[in-house]
C-alpha cells in the first residue's frame, strides 16, 4: 500500500484562509493496523464572528456565523473536517485526489476471477476491494464510512473505462502523488477495462444513427451505458421494517440465511427432473452467490471499523469519554448491518452504509432517503422513551448524518459538473409525508433533521418536504426557518398531489404510494418491493427546446449543422398557428420517443452488463425472484418518466409566433424563421419585440398559459403510448438541474427572443429570469392551471422572495398564506431562493467572505461562490419579488 | 378633473397595505403636494411620459418620430445614465403626448403612465388573485392618488367589488368632503387613513392644504366605530421627534375609538428614480436618505406604551394569527 501512504504526504495548508485548528482522521491499511494519523488543518470561529452577538450576526442575517456559535463543538470540529467533493466552478478544490487505490483492488479480483460468470465476479471484486483498502475514523466522529478511501479522495469507476478515466488522467489537481506512479497506475487500469466495459458491449446493439444522434449531446443527458449516473430507489420496507419498529427490518446475515434456502430450493430443482422451469435458473443462482458474497463483504467491511475504533480507543486515545465514543462505535458495526439495528446510532449508521455501498457498486446521483420516518421508532425510544441519549446528543447524530453524506463524492466529468454545479449529485432526503394509515408522519426527528440543516449548513443533502394538510405549526416553522436562513432548502413538495400522481400514472396502491421518496430531484417513488425503481440513468433527460427549434428548421439543427428532428414541413409555408402546433407536436414526439428509445434498451440491458448485487441484497423482490434488481423481470411495477430540460421556452415561443405573426400579423412567419436561423442578427429591434411585446408564461395570462397547458396536455397523451419495459407509461417531469447552461450553447436562437447561446430558463415551470412581472401570485396562478397530477410526473418551480420581507413572525405568516395557497392550486413542488440580490453581487465582488450563501439552482442548491459567473449572473438576474 | 381617473398600476402580492395579500389599484390624480411624495406619478391626472435612462440606448429614433421637437439628440448613453447626469430626452414644455416616440421604442425606455380602464377591467385583474385573499384576508385596495377625488368611480368600484365578494380597503389622505367618505363606508372594510402631519400650518405646508378636514373626517369614522388602520408619515426633519409623536399620541387619545392599528411608515427615497423618469429634477426630498426602521423604534414604542396597536409598515400580516 505504498501508493496510499504516499498520498497524506500532500501539503494542505492553503486549504483554508483563516487556520487555527486541526482536524485528524486514523486510517487503518488492510492488516488491521493504524498505518496512518492524517492532519490537516481546519478554520475554527473567525473573530469577527467570535466578537459579536448572535443576535446580532442573525439580525445581519449572517447564518454561517451565528451556525458556528450555536452548534456543539463536536458539529462544528466534523463540519470543518469534510473535504468538499464538488468541483468549484470547472475545478476541483486543493488537495482534493482521486482514489485509485479502490480500482486497483477491484480490478485486481476482476483478473484473478475473470472465468467467473460476470455478477460473481463483480461481487468478488466489490467485497475484495472493502476488505483491503483504507478505512478511517475522523476524531470526534461518531459514524463512519465514505465512498472514497480517505477523507480527501473522489472514488471513481474504472469499469466505466475512457468515460471517466481520460479527464481524470488530464485533471490539473486530483492526480495523487507521486505523480509518475499513479498516472502509471490509471493508464494499467484504463488499459484494462477500455476493451472490457460495458458501453463498448451495449454500444453495438444500438442503432448507428441514434448512436450518433446521442453523441452529439444535444438532445439529452447521460447515456445508459453502465458505470454511469444511477438513480436507485430503495426497498426501505424490507431493509428498516414494515411497521416503524425498532429491530424491524432483515439483518444482511438473515438475508444471507434466505438466498441460502433459495439456492438450497434452486438446486434441488435442478437435481430433479427437467422441466423447463429449471431454466432459468442457471441465470438466477449465480445472481443469488453474487448477493450473498456482497453481503458478506459488507458485514467484513463494517467489522474493520469496529477493529479500527477499537484499536484507536486503546491505543490513541487518551480522553476516556472519547474512548467510550470509539468503543460504541465498534459496538455499532459489530452490530450492523449483520444484524437489525437496537438504537438510533445503529440504525443511522446502517443507513449511511447503505448509501456507500451503493455508491463503491455504482455512481449514485441521488438519495432516495426518508430519515425521519425510518429512523423515528430509534428516536423516539433512545430519546423520549429509555432517554439514553439527550436531544442534544441525538442533534449530533443526526448532523453528522448530513456532514457524512457531505462527505461523499465521486468523480465527475466535466460535462457533468457543469449540470450540477458545486455538488456531487442530487441528493434530495424526503421529509415529513403522511404515514402509510394517511395520518401526520411529522415527528420529533423530523423537526431534529430541520434544526440540524441549520447548524451544520450543507449544499448537500438537500431536503423535499411532503407538506400536507395535517403538518403542524410548528414544524412549518422549522421548515420555514430553513428557508429564511437562506439555505434554499426544504423545498415543498404537495404530498395528496404527488400520492394521487403516482397512482394515476404507475398504478400504485395507495398505501405503497404514501411511502414515497424523492427517486431524484423530484419524482416521488415508493419506497416498496414492487415499487422501487432502480434506474440505469437519469431516467430519459431530453433537452425539450429542441421541439421549438426542429419545428421552426423541418428538424434541422442550426448548432449542429445537421438534419436531426423529423422532416415536419417547411415552417414558412405554415399558413396559421394550427399547422405550426401540428408540426411542434410530431417533433415532440420523436424527442420523447428517441429518449426512451436509447433508455428502454439500457434498461433491459443492464443488468447483463453491470449487475447491482448489493442492491439485489437489500431487495425483497430480487431476493426472491432471483433477478437483478435493474432486470425489469425482477417484477418492477415502473416509476419511469421523461425529464424534460429547458421546456418553457416551447410555450413562450409558441405564444409569441401566434400573437405578433398569426394574431396580430406584426410579422411573417417568414421573416421569424429567417431572423432565428440567423440568430436575430441585424434583427435587434424585431429581437426586442418578441422579448417584450409577446406574451410571457408567469404572469396568469392565457395567452401563453393556455398553450403551455396545451402542450402538456399533448406531451401527456404521448406519455401513456410510450411503454418501458415493466409496460407503464412515461410520464414528464419538466426540471432543469443546471441543465439550462449546459445546454445553452446547444440551443439555437428561439422565437422567446432568445439568442444562440444566451442561457435557457432555469428550470421546470419556472418563468424566464426577469419575465415574471407580475409578481408570485401571478407565478402560482399560471402554474396552477397545470393539472400537476395528469399533466405530468412533477413540475419544478423556484421562486425568490426577499429576505426582508419573510423576517420575523410577520413573513412566517405571509410564507404561510403563499403557500396554503400554493397547495390549494394543487402545485406539486416549489422552492425558495431567500437571497438578495445586493449579497449575491457582494459575493460575486468577494467571493471569500460569502463561502457559504447557499442558492437554489433549479432542483438543489449550491454554494453561490462555487457555480459559474454564468450561473451567478443569471440568478441574480431573477426578478427579485415583491420587495417593499 | 373628469370623475374617471386613469390607473397607474394594478400590484398584484401587495402584503404592505392592509391584511394579507392584496391588490393595489392605484388612481392617477391627488389634491394633496407632499413634499416626500413616493408616488409622484399618480399626482397629476393626465397620462404622462416617462423615460428611464437605464434602458435607453440613445438609438435616435425617439428624435426622427416627434413631430414637435420634444425630443433632444442622443448622448452616449452611459453618460447619460449617470448618477449626476442632468440629460433628459424629453424636452416637456413642447410635448404634446402623441406619444409617436413611444411607439417606436424598442428598448421599453419611453412608456406612458396612466392607462383608461373600465371598472369590470380592474376588478377582473383584481380578482385573479382571489385564490390568495381567501387564505390570507387579503383583497382590493384602492390607492393612488387619492381615490376621493373620484368619489362617483371610487363609489362604483367599491361596490361592484363587494357584489364580487371582494374585501377592500381604501387607502386615501382624508381631504374630501365628510358626505363623500361617508358615502363610500358601507363597501369599505378598512379605512387605510393616512396623516401627514398633525398641526394645520405644517400639514399646509408639506401638503399644500390644511388638515382641518382630514382631522374631522378622522373623528367622523371613529365616531362610526369604523375600522381604521391609521397610517402615520415619519418624515425627517418634519415628523421625526418624540415631542411630535407625544402630541400626535395625545390627540389620538382624544377621538371617541381607538383607530384598530397605527402604521409608522418611515420616509425612504426608493422612488428617487421615477421623479428622474418623469423629468423633475428638484424633488425635495432628493439628498434624503431612506430612514432605517430601527430609528423608528423610540417612537413605535411610544405608541405602544399607550396601549395602541402598534407597527412599523402597514402589513396585516404582522397580527395573523
Amino acid at each position: 500500500m505504498n501508493t496510499q501512504e504516499e498520498l497524506f504526504t500532500g501539503k494542505y495548508s492553503h486549504r483554508r484562509a483563516r487556520i487555527m485548528g486541526n482536524a485528524t482522521y486514523k486510517i487503518q491499511n488492510n492488516k488491521g493496523e493504524v498505518s496512518r494519523v492524517m492532519t490537516i488543518e481546519v478554520a475554527r470561529i473567525s473573530e469577527a464572528a467570535e466578537k459579536r452577538s448572535l443576535d446580532d450576526l442573525e439580525k445581519e442575517r449572517s447564518w454561517w456565523w451565528a451556525a458556528e456559535k450555536k452548534r456543539s463543538p463536536r458539529l462544528d470540529y466534523l463540519r470543518k473536517a469534510v473535504w468538499k467533493k464538488g468541483r468549484r466552478g470547472g475545478e476541483y478544490e486543493p488537495g482534493i485526489k482521486v482514489d485509485i487505490e479502490s480500482q486497483i483492488l477491484f480490478t485486481k479480483s476482476c483478473k484473478q476471477n475473470e472465468n467467473d460468470l460476470p455478477q460473481v465476479r463483480r461481487a468478488k471484486a466489490l467485497t475484495y476491494m472493502m476488505e483491503n483498502r483504507a478505512v478511517f475514523i475522523t476524531d470526534h466522529s461518531q459514524i463512519v464510512g465514505t465512498e472514497g478511501n480517505l477523507p480527501h479522495t473522489l472514488y471513481y469507476y474504472a469499469e466505466a473505462g475512457p468515460l471517466f478515466a481520460e479527464e481524470i488522467y488530464n485533471d490539473p489537481i486530483i492526480i495523487p502523488e507521486p505523480r509518475e506512479e499513479s498516472l502509471k497506475s490509471l493508464s494499467d487500469l484504463m488499459n484494462y477495462w477500455s476493451t472490457r466495459h460495458s458501453m463498448m458491449n451495449l454500444m453495438r446493439q444500438f442503432r448507428a444513427e441514434d448512436i450518433g444522434k446521442l453523441f452529439t449531446m444535444a438532445l439529452m443527458w447521460g447515456a445508459p451505458f453502465g458505470g454511469s449516473f444511477g438513480y436507485s430507489g430503495k426497498d426501505y420496507e424490507y431493509i428498516h421494517g414494515p411497521d416503524q419498529e425498532v429491530g424491524g427490518g432483515v439483518g444482511f446475515e438473515e438475508t444471507i440465511d434466505r438466498i441460502q434456502q433459495k439456492i438450497d430450493d434452486g438446486e434441488d430443482k435442478l437435481d430433479g427432473t427437467p422441466d423447463s422451469g429449471e431454466l432459468e435458473l442457471y441465470e438466477k443462482l449465480p445472481n443469488w452467490e453474487a448477493m450473498q458474497i456482497v453481503l458478506e463483504g459488507c458485514i467484513n467491511h463494517s467489522k474493520r471499523y469496529a477493529r479500527l475504533a477499537h484499536i484507536i480507543a486503546e491505543n490513541f486515545e487518551p480522553q476516556a469519554k472519547r474512548q467510550q465514543e470509539l468503543l460504541r462505535i465498534a459496538e455499532t458495526c459489530e452490530r450492523v448491518p449483520g444484524q437489525p439495528a437496537r438504537n438510533l446510532q445503529e440504525h443511522l449508521q446502517l443507513q449511511h452504509f447503505i448509501q456507500v455501498w451503493t455508491r463503491l457498486e455504482d455512481a449514485e446521483g441521488a438519495w432516495p432517503t426518508r430519515p425521519d420516518y425510518y429512523g423515528w421508532p430509534y428516536y423516539s425510544k433512545d430519546v423520549n422513551i429509555d432517554k439514553s441519549l439527550t436531544q442534544e446528543e441525538a442533534l449530533d447524530l443526526v448532523g453528522e448524518l448530513m456532514i457524512r453524506a457531505y462527505e461523499i463524492g465521486h468523480f465527475m466529468p466535466r460535462g457533468g459538473a457543469e449540470a450540477l454545479q458545486g455538488i456531487a449529485g442530487t441528493w434530495v432526503w424526503t421529509l415529513g409525508g403522511v404515514n402509510k394509515d394517511g395520518s401526520d408522519a411529522c415527528n420529533d426527528l423530523t423537526v431534529a433533521f430541520l434544526q440540524a440543516a441549520r447548524l451544520v449548513r450543507v449544499a448537500n443533502p438537500t431536503f423535499g418536504f411532503r407538506w400536507h394538510p395535517q403538518v403542524k405549526d410548528d414544524v412549518m416553522r422549522e421548515v420555514f426557518e430553513c428557508i429564511r436562513q437562506g439555505l434554499g432548502y426544504p423545498s415543498i413538495r404537495n404530498d395528496p398531489i404527488l400520492i394521487a400522481n403516482g397512482m394515476y400514472w404507475h398504478h400504485h396502491p395507495l398505501k405503497e404510494m404514501r411511502t414515497w421518496v424523492h427517486q431524484a430531484c423530484m419524482s416521488p417513488c415508493p419506497t416498496t418491493k414492487l415499487g422501487y425503481q432502480p434506474c440505469r440513468m437519469a431516467s430519459a433527460t431530453m433537452n425539450s427546446a429542441k421541439m421549438i427549434e426542429y419545428t421552426l428548421h423541418n428538424g434541422f439543427d442550426h448548432c449542429l449543422q445537421m438534419q436531426m428532428g423529423p422532416k415536419t414541413g417547411d415552417a414558412r409555408k405554415f399558413a396559421d398557428f394550427e399547422q405550426l402546433f401540428e408540426a411542434w407536436v410530431k417533433q415532440m414526439e420523436w424527442l420523447m420517443n428517441f429518449g426512451v428509445r436509447i433508455v428502454n434498451k439500457g434498461r433491459v440491458e443492464a443488468h447483463k452488463n453491470y449487475g447491482r448485487p448489493f442492491l439485489g441484497g437489500i431487495s425483497e423482490r430480487s431476493i426472491e425472484s432471483g433477478y437483478d434488481p435493474v432486470d425489469p423481470r425482477s417484477g418492477e411495477r415502473g416509476n419511469s418518466w421523461v425529464t424534460l430540460f429547458t421546456w418553457v421556452e416551447n410555450a413562450d415561443s409558441l405564444a409569441a409566433i401566434k400573437k405578433l405573426v398569426f394574431d396580430d400579423k406584426k410579422y411573417t412567419i417568414d421573416e421569424v424563421v429567417d431572423a432565428c436561423a440567423k440568430n436575430w442578427e441585424g434583427k435587434e429591434e424585431m429581437r426586442l419585440d418578441f422579448v417584450k411585446n409577446a406574451p410571457k408564461w408567469g404572469n396568469d395570462d392565457d395567452q401563453v398559459d393556455q398553450i403551455m397547458v396545451r402542450c402538456l396536455r399533448e406531451v401527456a397523451r404521448h406519455s401513456w403510448e410510450l411503454k418501458d419495459p415493466c409496460g407503464n407509461p412515461w410520464p414528464a417531469l419538466p426540471e432543469n438541474v443546471s441543465g439550462n447552461i449546459h445546454f445553452s450553447n446547444l440551443v439555437h436562437a428561439l422565437p422567446n427572443g432568445r439568442r444562440w447561446g444566451d442561457a435557457l430558463y432555469d428550470g421546470g415551470i419556472s418563468p424566464g429570469p426577469g419575465l415574471d412581472k407580475k409578481g408570485p401570485t401571478a407565478v402560482l396562478k399560471s402554474c396552477g392551471k397545470i393539472n400537476h397530477i395528469s399533466d405530468g410526473r412533477a413540475f419544478l418551480l423556484n421562486q425568490r422572495l426577499s429576505p426582508t420581507q419573510l423576517a420575523g413572525e410577520k413573513g412566517y405568516q405571509l410564507w404561510k398564506a403563499y403557500i396554503r395557497t400554493w397547495a390549494d392550486l394543487g402545485i406539486d413542488h416549489i422552492q425558495f431562493n431567500m437571497i438578495d440580490d445586493q449579497t449575491l453581487r457582494a459575493a460575486q465582488k468577494e467571493p471569500e467572505r460569502y463561502q457559504e450563501v447557499i442558492v437554489r439552482v433549479a432542483g438543489y442548491s449550491a454554494h453561490f461562490v462555487d457555480i459559474s459567473r454564468k450561473t451567478q449572473d443569471n440568478i441574480i438576474q431573477r426578478t427579485i419579488q415583491g420587495l417593499g | 378633473m373628469s370623475d374617471v381617473p386613469l390607473i397607474t398600476q394594478i400590484q398584484r402580492f401587495s402584503v404592505n397595505d392592509g391584511p394579507g395579500f392584496r391588490t393595489n389599484v392605484f388612481v392617477k390624480g391627488c389634491n394633496m403636494r407632499c413634499m416626500w411624495c413616493h408616488n409622484p406619478e399618480t399626482i397629476r391626472p393626465q397620462r404622462e411620459l416617462l423615460w428611464r435612462s437605464n434602458l435607453c440606448e440613445q438609438c435616435g429614433r425617439c428624435l426622427e418620430a416627434c413631430p414637435r421637437n420634444a425630443i433632444n439628440p442622443p448622448i452616449d448613453p452611459e453618460l447619460a445614465r449617470a448618477d449626476d447626469s442632468s440629460y433628459n430626452k424629453i424636452i416637456r414644455s413642447n410635448c404634446d403626448m402623441c406619444i409617436k416616440c413611444v411607439d417606436v421604442c424598442v428598448y421599453g425606455a419611453l412608456q406612458v403612465v396612466g392607462s383608461e380602464l373600465s371598472i369590470s377591467d380592474i376588478l377582473d385583474e383584481v380578482e385573479q388573485d382571489r385564490p390568495f385573499y381567501e387564505n390570507s384576508g387579503g383583497g382590493m385596495n384602492l390607492s393612488g392618488g387619492e381615490p376621493t377625488v373620484f368619489p362617483e368611480f371610487t363609489t362604483k368600484l367599491l361596490e361592484q367589488a363587494r357584489a364580487r365578494g371582494i374585501n377592500s380597503c381604501l387607502d386615501t389622505n382624508g381631504h374630501c368632503a365628510p358626505e363623500t367618505i361617508r358615502s363610500m363606508l358601507q363597501n369599505i372594510d378598512i379605512v387605510l387613513y393616512d396623516l401627514k402631519h398633525l398641526d394645520c400650518e405644517e400639514h399646509k405646508k408639506v401638503t399644500g392644504v390644511g388638515n382641518k378636514l382630514v382631522l374631522s373626517n378622522l373623528r367622523g369614522l371613529m365616531e362610526l366605530e369604523k375600522e381604521v388602520w391609521l397610517r402615520i408619515v415619519v418624515i425627517p426633519g418634519l415628523s421625526d421627534s418624540m415631542e411630535y409623536h407625544e402630541r400626535m399620541v395625545a390627540f389620538l387619545q382624544t377621538l371617541p375609538t381607538k383607530p384598530q392599528r397605527i402604521d409608522l411608515l418611515p420616509f425612504h427615497n426608493w422612488c428617487e428614480a421615477k421623479y428622474k423618469q418623469l423629468g423633475i429634477s428638484d424633488w425635495a426630498f432628493a439628498d434624503f436618505q431612506a430612514l432605517e426602521s430601527t430609528s423608528v423604534d423610540p417612537v413605535l414604542r411610544l405608541y405602544q406604551k399607550t396601549g395602541l396597536k402598534a407597527n412599523i409598515g402597514g402589513s396585516g400580516f404582522e397580527d395573523a394569527p
